[in-house]
């Protein structure tokens, strides 16, 4: 077992999002490339009938000391990577304390509540300012609009991934990114996704 | 066999099914349901990583069928595994009751994946209590490592005892990723061999007594069966009071303990197999504490089987509650309680998350739009998939169960006499009509009931993962295999007025659509086969070929009829503007959505060459 030093044991981090934004993608791999470097690792995925537009979380323990179970305990979390802004705000609402960390894609993905008109979406300035009230310290990117820029808004997963990895919150890097890409996907693939991985880690990197 | 360093970060019912694939599984059939469908998938793939040719895999046409298939094998002596979710015991819990008595040759695994919350079911019943009424052992895993290693041990027990066993992982087991070792797939020799004993296969009442008293005999000396006994996590530990756990609730206990500085001051008991459950332990474990607290999902079995209400607290003394799930948060609240210390978190009230909706270009929304044209007023039964969502569009009134559409549309056409009936049409998916809609359409047509049946025929089981019907014609490993025509299937069952019509061309759809519900409403029931493939298993290259691009007009006026009555998450209504917008992101340009608009302001956009 590789002993490197994380800043809680277990590091409880969640990924929340919307049903077809990449989100159990993204915690597989973070996963592939934590498990790489010997921690031990749970993930425990809400799918199922949330795929349809509902959201998505994925609850990711990580420990250099032994297996946790598959769910973070209201109020422990550490860090919250939202793939959509107002999912941050409703995991800070059951998992947050004074101590964790934000990092938010900034493009809403609209409720049915939003499309109906029955309710009405936060200004971006109001999430931010509820986001940053509510946590140590937070990290606003535009994922998508890179993801875009990349042909295809799918890649804002991998960008966010990046971008966790620029906070340093965890020890993930490029290669281990690599590493965990050549497990799962077709060569032809590797490219674009580091590409976009490394746009993200730029976004936050100090 | 030796430990392998193989590890690999693996979700539950991946797990579930290498140990399955490991331990010489040679038949595994399953019908999909949420949280288990991974688990065939996945053997399915470890057969073709491993050539294991031998082995038969194959998705059953519901869970009954799927069950009796995998029996057969292991009474020709194979070790066979049948997987379902909870509901789906229910179809197939007419062959388990069964099995119990006539017991099996090679290891028989039934895995029923239960989902306390719920968090896609109907119901959160607990597989244990099937198990307890069959009188059939069940082991309950805490993890994906332990669910591999249950597959072992089950089998095991299976072939000691000759007698089903039942795995039951819930959502949180199915669905976790973990570190799991691998080992080696150790191949069995072993060829079917039916031995004949219509005693004991074909038993008649009288023998069913007997096979009955042997089913006592084995499940006592499964109650002390030494592999599967209850342990003590922290045996140093002396104590008045103890904590017995089983399932996820033992993964959470062990965390909760230590967080509470508690595993040094009240003994920690895992059990394995809640039913039956060890008799040496429930002696020792009442006559060493004065107060036990049980915590297990979802019904109280262990509790039950602990009979004294005196001393044990759990979901029949009000210490625990009896429904959802046990969640880390309020386990610690119990626990903190039950030995009176302070718990360390707080629990806060959960807020609504969003509500799933159709998929932008779904076949199913125009459909459910259709059928509100046709038959406006009318009763819409439904039933279990993905289009149990067009309850959000006003086109979905009653979901009762797997199948239940046709009959319970048949039972409201009797109910109301000729002059009153509004128009009743169901709503049910090709799976879910090959499942349990074909029985119930017989009888239908048998009565006379006045009804529409529309069958969403999307070629495919969407709401579990786009799994094959038998009318895909491919099988799990890709293969071809025959199709089933849906079209002949229904006039089989004796329906004279049978309709195939494409939703995406929706103006020709609802002159069907309206045809159908007058000719029903006249002469009894008529099926519409509402065919357009599921938009998630449409190639790149047709996505493409079928895009429209799809643009609001100056006429928009944001009246908001579009955003409220079709409901496609491309379709936003912008508050500031007070306009409709098309969120190209989303938008999959079927078009359908122009028939919508009232006032004729969404259009699509001819591309200039």
């Amino acid at each position: 077992m590789k002993q490197t030093t994380l800043s809680m044991d277990p590091y409880n981090l969640i990924i929340t999002g919307v049903g077809g934004q990449g989100n159990v993608l993204a915690s597989r791999l973070i996963g592939n490339m934590l498990s790489e470097q010997g921690y031990y690792i749970t993930i425990g995925e809400s799918f199922g009938a949330a795929q349809r537009g509902g959201a998505v979380e994925s609850h990711i323990r990580v420990s250099a000391q032994r297996t946790y179970s598959p769910q973070i305990p209201k109020g422990k979390a550490h860090m919250v990577v939202a793939l959509e802004p107002t999912e941050a705000i409703r995991i800070l609402r059951d998992y947050g304390n004074p101590g964790v960390k934000v990092l938010s894609n900034m493009r809403p993905v609209y409720s049915m509540g939003v499309i109906c008109g029955e309710q009405s979406y936060p200004s971006t300035e109001k999430i931010k300012e509820c986001i940053t009230a509510s946590s140590k310290a937070s990290w606003f990117v535009n994922s998508t609009d890179e993801a875009l820029k990349l042909g295809n808004p799918i890649f804002g997963n991998i960008i966010l991934i990046g971008a966790l990895a620029g906070t340093n919150a965890l020890p993930l890097d490029h290669k281990s990114f690599e590493k965990a890409l050549l497990q799962r996907m077709k060569p032809d693939k590797i490219d674009v996704n580091l590409k976009a991985f490394d746009i993200g880690k730029e976004m936050t990197s100090a | 066999m030796t430990q392998t360093d193989s590890k690999q970060l693996m979700l539950g019912n991946q797990a579930l099914a290498r140990g399955l694939v490991e331990n010489g599984c040679r038949m595994a059939t399953a019908y999909p349901g949420t949280p288990s469908s991974e688990i065939l998938t996945s053997v399915a793939a470890w057969k073709k990583q491993e050539a294991l040719d031998d082995m038969h895999v194959q998705w059953g046409i519901n869970e009954k069928v799927s069950f009796e298939i995998a029996y057969a094998g292991s009474i020709a002596g194979l070790r066979c595994a049948v997987a379902m979710k909870q509901v789906g015991l229910n179809v197939a819990s007419d062959p388990f009751m069964s099995a119990a008595y006539l017991g099996v040759k090679g290891g028989f695994l039934i895995i029923s994946a239960d989902d306390p919350g719920p968090h896609s079911s109907q119901t959160e019943q607990d597989s244990r209590l099937y198990a307890m009424s069959a009188k059939v052992p069940v082991l309950d895993p805490d993890s994906p490592e332990q669910a591999r290693k249950m597959a072992k041990l089950g089998f095991e027990l299976s072939e000691a005892f000759e007698i089903p066993v039942m795995i039951r992982p819930t959502t949180r087991v199915c669905h976790a990723r973990q570190d799991v070792s691998l080992l080696p797939i150790t191949a069995r020799e072993k060829s079917a061999e039916f031995e004949k004993n219509p005693g004991r296969w074909a038993a008649t009442p009288k023998f069913r007594y007997i096979l009955h008293n042997q089913l006592e005999e084995k499940l006592k000396k499964i109650a002390a069966w030494e592999d599967t006994a209850p342990v003590c996590l922290n045996p140093s530990v002396q104590s008045d009071k103890a904590v017995v756990v089983a399932g996820v609730s033992a993964a959470h206990a062990r965390d909760i303990i230590k967080e509470l500085d508690l595993w040094d001051t009240v003994r920690l008991y895992q059990v394995f197999q809640p039913f039956p459950l060890h008799t040496a332990f429930v002696e020792q474990i009442l006559s060493d504490h004065s107060d036990i607290l049980v915590l297990e999902e979802t019904t109280g079995v262990i509790e039950m089987q602990l009979a004294r209400r005196d001393r044990v607290q759990g979901k029949k003394s009000g210490a625990v509650p009896e429904t959802g799930e046990l969640l880390p948060e309020i386990m610690e609240g119990i626990i903190a309680g039950f030995l009176s210390v302070e718990p360390k978190s707080a629990i806060m009230e959960s807020k609504p998350g969003r509500r799933p909706t159709l998929c932008a270009g779904c076949p199913h929304r125009a459909s459910f739009f259709a059928i509100k044209r046709a038959a406006p007023k009318g009763i819409y039964t439904s039933d279990i998939g993905c289009y149990t969502l067009g309850m959000n569009l006003g086109a979905v009134d009653t979901v009762l169960c797997m199948g239940a559409a046709i009959s319970q549309a048949a039972g409201f056409a009797h109910a109301y006499t000729d002059d009153k009936r509004p128009p009743i049409v169901a709503t049910m998916g090709d799976s879910t009509f090959f499942h349990s809609g074909v029985p119930a359409l017989i009888d239908a047509v048998v009565q006379k009931a006045p009804f529409l049946l529309v069958i969403l025929d999307n070629r495919t089981t969407a709401m579990t993962g786009n799994q094959p019907t038998p009318a895909t014609g491919r099988g799990i490993m890709g293969e071809e295999t025959v199709s089933v025509d849906i079209e002949k299937l229904v006039t089989g069952c004796g329906i004279d007025y049978c309709i195939t019509a494409d939703p995406m061309d929706y103006p020709n759809f609802l002159d069907h659509m309206k045809a159908a519900v007058a000719h029903a409403r006249e002469n009894g029931p008529a099926v519409l086969i509402s065919r357009s493939p599921c938009v998630l298993s449409l190639s790149k290259e047709t996505r493409k070929a079928q895009f429209q691009k799809v643009v609001v007009n100056d006429n928009c006026d944001g009246c908001g009829y579009c955003v409220s009555h079709f409901e496609c998450p491309a379709l936003v209504m912008d508050e500031n503007a007070e306009l409709v917008h098309i969120d190209t992101t989303l938008c999959t340009g079927c078009g359908v959505c122009v028939n919508v608009c009232p006032k004729k302001s969404i259009e699509i956009k001819i591309s200039e060459v």
